[in-house]
């Protein structure tokens, strides 16, 4: 009939119904169950691909003698190493970026005071650059942990990077990892990843991986640089230039930066 | 020894953030290399069909010739085998019988000239069999996202390596060097193959090499292998190194003359 007004009722048919009759009798005998009311009725099925989406990999991480990769959170940004010696295992050497200073500036050669990493060639040689850590894959395991990284696309990451001067991050800006080459003017002690102290003899050249920014004056002085991405979302709370520098050699001050957003390798 | 082990692609990761277009095959490269319109190549033609077929997870390339390319359409016309590719006028026929091959400095600047004429295009997603498939229906190729290759090259990958397309070197697999190494590829059939971006550039020099910036390897393999990458037009590397004090003052003839700065632009590549 048309051009008469229809009764009202609801489409039944899926994916529109609760999968019961329409009409809820006195006795509420009709009603529609928990379960019925828990499925979707409204779907956002596109034909095209959501926005910023994230191409993550798992990565089996091998255990340190000390356990720094227990401690590795959300946000990290995570090196690998370079090796054929357990080319048969799945596993690899992974450090963040505490970590990675770590082992640049502790790393002796063999029965020598002399530090392993005394070129770049030698640093590019050992080890990469491979992403963000987004979470843990396995959490049953107190041996080993398998982490899901962010490669590509939007990610979390800890705020490590402050223009000169106190500037602001901003959205757009290019977030860089430089490695630079210091040599150490007087005695000093420096953090490890857990918070121990490492004393460090005057005179001793070491690299540092540090974050900086195209805009920051230090820029062209780092021997490489490695893009990691473009901001997309910065919090408002700057962290001072202190806790900064302090999480660039200490894991848990690196876990309590704030976290920004991130689009890496588009 | 024999052994049952298959070399094949296998793909454990669904590929997530992809950007794929549309391209059409480069038939008149294809043309010129089957009916033997190739005086002195660098690599051996072939004849057989199956070798000019596009297979998923190929390396595919345009080739940078304009008498090639001058097809008047706005497509993008690619092509997965090395085979018959030929360099400047000096190239020798490598792979000829009965040649010595080339030294190891002519062997990098003959690749050079071959590398010259060559553009990364994108790795296959679908499959184009130029004998039987509609020419302008084309096929799909992914240049960005997780994706699974195979790797027919002679380096070992490790997971952060920058990876890049690459030609077969003629000295890599010494008498093998006609047969491909993945399971159900006609022997005579050249893959181009995936080489870390640090060894090509000192076979060919930093600019040259970073036109052929693939991605990213995520996962270790070894030639023969399939390896996890992550394809990406990333940004910029700027590499200006303190080399190590124990380093020759001349560099060797197969590194790159530019020592006191190196920039890489890894955007160049206008897709």
């Amino acid at each position: 009939m048309k051009g008469t007004p229809a009764q009202g009722s609801v489409n039944s048919s899926p994916p529109f119904s609760f999968g019961s009759a329409s009409g809820v009798g006195a006795d509420y005998g009709n009603r529609p169950s928990v379960a019925a009311l828990q499925n979707p009725t409204m779907h956002n099925n596109v034909p095209e691909v959501m926005v910023n989406s994230t191409a993550r990999a798992p990565l089996f991480v091998r255990p340190f003698h000390r356990g720094f990769e227990k401690e590795y959170s959300e946000g990290d940004l995570l090196f690998v190493r370079r090796e054929d010696s357990r080319a048969s295992s799945t596993h690899n050497i992974v450090a963040n970026l505490p970590v990675m200073n770590h082992l640049l500036r502790t790393t002796k050669k063999n029965g020598t005071d002399e530090l392993e990493y005394d070129s770049l060639d030698h640093i590019l040689e050992h080890w990469n650059y491979f992403g963000i850590l987004n979470n843990d894959m396995d959490t049953g395991s107190k041996w080993q942990r398998l982490l899901n990284v962010n490669v590509r696309g939007r990610t979390r990451v800890a705020r490590l990077w402050q223009p000169d001067n106190n500037g602001i991050l901003r959205r757009g800006d290019m977030v860089w990892l430089g490695i630079y080459e210091r040599t150490v003017k007087k005695n000093a002690v420096f953090c490890g990843p857990k918070g121990m102290r490492e004393p460090m003899k005057r005179g001793t050249t070491y690299f540092e991986v540090c974050a900086t920014l195209d805009c920051c004056n230090n820029f062209k002085d780092a021997v490489y640089l490695i893009p990691i991405g473009v901001v997309s979302q910065v919090t408002l709370k700057k962290p001072t230039t202190v806790q900064i520098q302090k999480a660039h050699s200490v894991t848990e001050t690196c876990k309590g930066l704030e976290r920004i957003e991130v689009l890496m390798r588009i | 020894m024999y052994s049952s082990a298959k070399r094949r692609r296998i793909k454990p990761y669904a590929r997530a953030t992809s950007f794929d277009f549309n391209a059409a095959f480069d038939i008149r490269h294809y043309q010129r290399i089957k009916y033997g319109n190739v005086i002195d190549p660098y690599f051996p033609a072939v004849g057989t069909n199956e070798a000019f077929q596009v297979m998923e997870g190929e390396v595919l390339m345009q080739t940078q010739k304009p008498g090639v390319r001058r097809y008047g359409d706005h497509q993008m016309h690619v092509f997965s085998f090395a085979n018959g590719l030929e360099g400047d006028k000096s190239t020798l026929n490598s792979s000829a019988p009965g040649s010595s091959g080339p030294t190891t400095d002519d062997m990098f600047r003959e690749k050079l000239a071959v590398m010259k004429n060559l553009k990364y295009a994108g790795v296959a997603v679908t499959e184009f069999k130029p004998e039987v498939d509609v020419f302008e229906q084309g096929f799909v190729i992914t240049v960005a996202g997780l994706n699974t290759l195979f790797n027919a090259g002679a380096h070992t990958l490790y997971p952060g390596d920058i990876i890049c397309a690459d030609i077969p070197n003629p000295a890599d697999r010494g008498q093998r060097k006609n047969r491909a190494l993945q399971t159900g590829i006609p022997h005579e059939k050249l893959q181009f193959v995936i080489t870390p971006f640090t060894k090509l550039a000192k076979q060919i020099g930093i600019e040259e090499a970073s036109r052929f910036i693939m991605g990213t390897a995520l996962s270790y393999s070894k030639p023969g292998a399939p390896v996890d990458v992550v394809l990406h037009k990333c940004n910029v590397i700027i590499a200006k190194g303190k080399r190590t004090s124990s380093e020759p003052s001349a560099p060797p003839a197969d590194q790159p003359r530019k020592k006191k700065k190196r920039i890489i632009n890894e955007g160049k590549n206008d897709l």
